[in-house]
């Protein structure tokens, strides 16, 4: 089944050599996972797989309030809730 | 902190790509190559990086499409009008952005690279510290991106950015209007111009910045200006700059600028050593 933390592993996957399964939602991912560099291609990314995403939220907060993979994803999760 | 007291202004030149800004403030010993002196300088930045702009602000708009609307000021206050900018410019970059898919290379998993780029239209202000100098102009801007990331595995699960690249060049047109304090007169503004940007960041296991190379160079011709304003026919300023950690936030750094800018188009030819402390 393809959970959204699958997606989220897979699109950060990208940036770093960590096979996706192994890659930790708990850990911070700037210059982890992620370069900084590649902000606005991961948000690009991260918008790609959910639309319904409020773009403009997603880049002014990603690694600075949004700093695991985890705290995306209850981003995620929000929006899916009134996804029917 | 000191953040309170101060304008919360952020600064972005190349607001689409750039992602590394910070704020720090700079005390330093410039040594002026005209003058033949040594100047001490402190100046504030507000979310400056030394040459390219990077995440400076908050977007004001930013679309499922890429349009973006993002306000930007940098306030230069230094010691001496040679020895750094002394300048005051908000710009709205207004754009269009286009990302690229992030390629991993195929034997060598440690390296990520993307290229993008942008079309922006930057309507902007720029005076001197005095507003004696006062330019109103839009930019009309190209500017494309190369980012390039080599990563350390340490664990199956575990990794860092060991070495971060990023690779800018722009095209750009500025078309305004100059109002001229000094000379009690006004004229039209344009120019065009290139602009280049490297910057490139090592980094420790502890995610923390050892490291900071910086090249930037710009280079315009003028167009139409107020004549008694004009030194040449073209203007253009090359910096460049070392930056190593110390401890904790604070770093040494080694820098070169020489050229000469708006609003006033003086030389600055100058050697600087600082100590930054982020904040």
């Amino acid at each position: 089944m393809n959970t959204n933390a699958d997606k989220l592993k897979k699109i950060i996957s990208a940036y770093t050599p960590i096979f996706y399964k192994n890659i930790k939602l708990n850990v911070e991912l700037k210059d982890r996972y992620v370069a900084a560099e590649f902000k606005f291609n991961f948000c690009n990314d991260i918008c790609d797989v959910w639309p319904s995403i409020n773009s403009k939220g997603l880049r002014n907060d990603m690694f600075t309030v949004l700093k695991t993979g985890n705290d995306i994803l209850s981003v995620v999760k929000y929006i899916k809730m009134y996804d029917y | 902190m000191t953040t309170k007291l101060i304008l919360s202004v952020a600064f972005a030149t190349i607001a689409v790509i750039d992602s590394k800004s910070q704020d720090f403030i700079r005390i330093g010993a410039t040594h002026d190559f005209d003058k033949k002196a040594i100047i001490q300088t402190f100046s504030l930045d507000f979310n400056r990086s030394e040459s390219v702009k990077e995440k400076p602000g908050k977007f004001l708009k930013f679309s499922n499409d890429n349009v973006y609307l993002l306000p930007t000021s940098d306030i230069n206050i230094g010691d001496g009008i040679t020895s750094s900018e002394n300048n005051i410019l908000t710009t709205i970059n207004a754009g269009k952005g286009y990302f690229g898919k992030v390629y991993k290379m195929p034997n060598d998993s440690s390296v990520s690279k993307v290229f993008n780029y942008a079309i922006e239209v930057n309507p902007s202000y720029n005076s001197d510290k005095n507003f004696a100098e006062k330019l109103v102009f839009g930019q009309l801007k190209w500017v494309g991106n190369f980012i390039r990331s080599k990563s350390v595995t340490l664990s199956d699960s575990d990794a860092y950015v060991k070495n971060a690249r990023m690779f800018s060049v722009a095209v750009f047109s500025n078309i305004g209007y100059r109002f001229s304090e000094t000379y009690k007169t006004g004229n039209n503004y344009s120019t065009i111009g290139l602009l280049f940007d490297y910057k490139q960041r090592l980094l420790d296991s502890d995610r923390k910045e050892v490291w900071i190379f910086s090249l930037n160079f710009s280079f315009y011709r003028i167009l139409s200006e107020v004549e008694k304003v004009k030194v040449e026919d073209n203007a253009g300023m090359i910096k460049a700059s070392i930056d190593k950690k110390l401890i904790k936030n604070s770093y040494i750094g080694l820098g070169y600028k020489y050229g000469n800018d708006n609003p006033n188009y003086k030389y600055v030819n100058v050697l600087e050593f600082s100590v930054k402390m982020k904040y």
